[in-house]
């Protein structure tokens, strides 16, 4: 499992996140602890119960971020479900299938922040520098 | 991307700023800022200028690109933006709509004065937030099936009244009689709809609300059909079309963006992605917003039939009837001297004048309600659109008080216990999902609602009716 490696960052209207991390797998993952971050006073106070199985694709490895996010939030909104971890089968700059290990939101638990409406190509950056990638997305809450 | 500076406006008037054509290239009309100087100071820091000034290279643009005083920086189009294409020449864009997709206000009158709900207010404020789902992971009360949701894209309020949600009578003080047609539920995505599915019926967060208000001035309170004296208990819901619209943007978001290529539209800035109005893409958007449109009035009317039970708990003989209902974010087809359009309105408010046919006959003498929604804490307005708004405007107003600060900043200069303790001083009960999100909607957050309503009405796009204040807030 590779450590989340993110900061919140400011926005006129919303809020977003900056990522750095040694590989697609760690870039991905800590996307997912950068929106938990943004949407929980506490997520590291999410029990993890349960896996479900994704698959995600996407023109570019930037439609493939934003389409993995907007998985996680269809599922944070229509079944519940926190992803917490994440464990990659696959993943390039087009596809990704993963496991996500997470469990149900529980507010009093975790603590609430913010709804996150959707996640914006707004400001949008994944590249590779130095050999570690970089990415900002912004939310729109 | 080049930035616009308030130095490089023309000044019309006191209320009326022009962005003339050229000041960035490719510009295909001007651009027309209603704001104050006092407002210009507060909006030159952000891009709001110049995505008014990107907006007006869109092709098949029709009159100019507009900015309402409440503007603010969004994705591609400002918050506080109208712009009208041709119906046969220009494009669609989803992002001068926005992702909340008919977020928009709703006013109600009631049978009562604040005063008499005085002692009771704790207990109805206590009651609204138990019984109206609020906040992350806010279900609706009522369970529907994905295809049941197709029925409330395709019905919308009427889909709400006929589950016995509020009364028939309720519909025709909506916009567009809280319906609009042509939707073909396909377009909206299963994912859409797995969001929606569970969110009918929950106010969500963020800048939602519910209030109990008090007329505090009155303008022009007793036009008819109007009744209102100062110390009338109003009611106000603030909500929008939840998951399922914010999906529907982003879903079309995406789309537009590969569209660009396709039909060879050139832009400034690629979030102002678009398709021509013609084109399957456009077509498909429009049907999956006006079904999102749908989605959010019939969440608005459950949310009001939650509120009459729970305030009639405590007071049996409450009646809340319907001033008007508002969307904010939506593009609509309409027509302006002859010409069939579509006004893309971003966080702005339509505000029909006097005469026009689409607002109810009980208003026809007067013109369409407009409801202005304050921060947080703060002020609300009823206005009238006019004549003249439909002459300039696209028959547009402002539609609130529009960001001055972001949330960062917010928290950075309000403590929880000040923003809690500042609503307390004023003696208006909150009760709210997150507290943090009390403090990202303190009032200095925002732009002076006074400011941007005296702007509208100094332009003559609109004539105030009362000023209310807020006494309780129900947030999530």
């Amino acid at each position: 499992m590779e450590k989340s490696n993110f900061k919140i960052i400011s926005h006129p209207a919303d809020t977003g996140i900056e990522i750095e991390a040694e590989n697609l797998e760690g870039l991905f993952s800590s996307a997912v602890a950068g929106l938990n971050a943004t949407v929980f006073e506490k997520p590291e106070n999410l029990e993890i119960t349960e896996e479900k199985e994704i698959s995600v694709k996407g023109e570019d490895i930037k439609e493939l971020l934003v389409n993995f996010l907007t998985e996680i939030l269809v599922l944070l909104d229509s079944e519940k479900f926190v992803a917490g971890a994440v464990e990659f089968k696959k993943i390039d700059e087009k596809n990704l299938e993963a496991i996500l290990k997470g469990g149900k939101l529980n507010i009093e638990k975790m603590g609430f922040l913010t709804e996150i409406k959707a996640i914006t190509y707004h400001q949008l950056a994944v590249e590779k520098k130095d050999e570690k990638w970089f990415a900002r997305i912004i939310f729109d809450i | 991307m080049q930035r616009i500076t308030i130095n490089q406006l023309q000044k019309i008037d006191d209320y009326r700023w022009c962005i003339p054509r050229g000041v960035i290239p490719n510009m295909n009309t001007e651009g027309l800022v209603y704001a104050s100087k006092k407002i210009l100071d507060i909006i030159g820091d952000d891009l709001s200028l110049t995505q008014t000034a990107n907006v007006a290279t869109l092709p098949g643009i029709v009159g100019r690109s507009l900015a309402m005083p409440d503007i603010h920086q969004g994705y591609g189009f400002a918050i506080g933006g109208v712009a009208a294409f041709d119906w046969d020449k220009g494009v669609v864009s989803p992002g001068g709509v926005g992702f909340d997709i008919n977020c928009g206000v709703r006013m109600l009158k009631s049978n009562k004065k604040a005063e008499e709900l005085k002692d009771k207010l704790e207990s109805i404020a206590e009651r609204l937030f138990r019984n109206i789902p609020s906040g992350l992971g806010s279900e609706g009360r009522v369970k529907i099936s994905v295809g049941e949701v197709d029925d409330v894209l395709t019905e919308g309020t009427q889909w709400a009244v006929k589950k016995g949600y509020g009364i028939a009578e309720d519909l025709k003080f909506i916009e567009s009689d809280g319906c609009l047609s042509g939707v073909n539920p396909a377009k909206v995505s299963e994912q859409a709809k797995k969001r929606g599915k569970s969110q009918l019926g929950s106010l969500g967060s963020g800048n939602h609300f519910l209030e109990i208000q008090e007329v505090v001035e009155t303008f022009e309170g007793n036009i008819p059909p109007f009744h209102f004296e100062k110390g009338d208990a109003v009611f106000m819901i603030h909500t929008g079309s939840r998951g399922l619209g914010h999906q529907v943007a982003t879903d079309y978001i995406r789309i537009m963006k590969h569209a660009l290529e396709k039909y060879n539209i050139y832009v400034p800035d690629w979030e102002l992605c678009a398709a021509p109005i013609s084109s399957a893409e456009a077509q498909d958007y429009l049907s999956a917003m006006n079904g999102a449109a749908n989605f959010a009035w019939a969440n608005r009317q459950m949310i009001l039939h939650w509120m009459r039970e729970s305030v009639r708990e405590f007071v049996p003989d409450m009646k809340l009837t319907m001033i008007y209902d508002v969307a904010h974010n939506i593009a609509k087809i309409e027509h302006y001297k002859n010409k069939k359009v579509l006004v893309h309105r971003k966080g702005a408010t339509r505000a029909f004048g006097p005469g026009n046919p689409e607002i109810p006959k009980e208003y026809q003498e007067i013109g369409q309600p407009v409801i202005i929604p304050g921060s947080m804490g703060t002020y609300s307005y009823l206005l009238l659109g006019t004549k003249k708004a439909e002459e300039e405007s696209f028959g547009s107003c402002c539609h609130g008080a529009g960001r001055a600060m972001s949330r960062a900043e917010a928290k950075r200069r309000y403590s929880v216990q000040q923003a809690f303790s500042d609503l307390e001083k004023k003696g208006i009960i909150v009760k709210a999902a997150s507290k943090i999100g009390v403090v990202e909607e303190v009032p200095g957050a925002y732009k002076d609602v006074d400011d941007v309503v005296e702007v509208v009405v100094g332009a003559g796009l609109a004539r105030k009716v009362i000023k209310t204040r807020p006494l309780v807030v129900i947030k999530g």
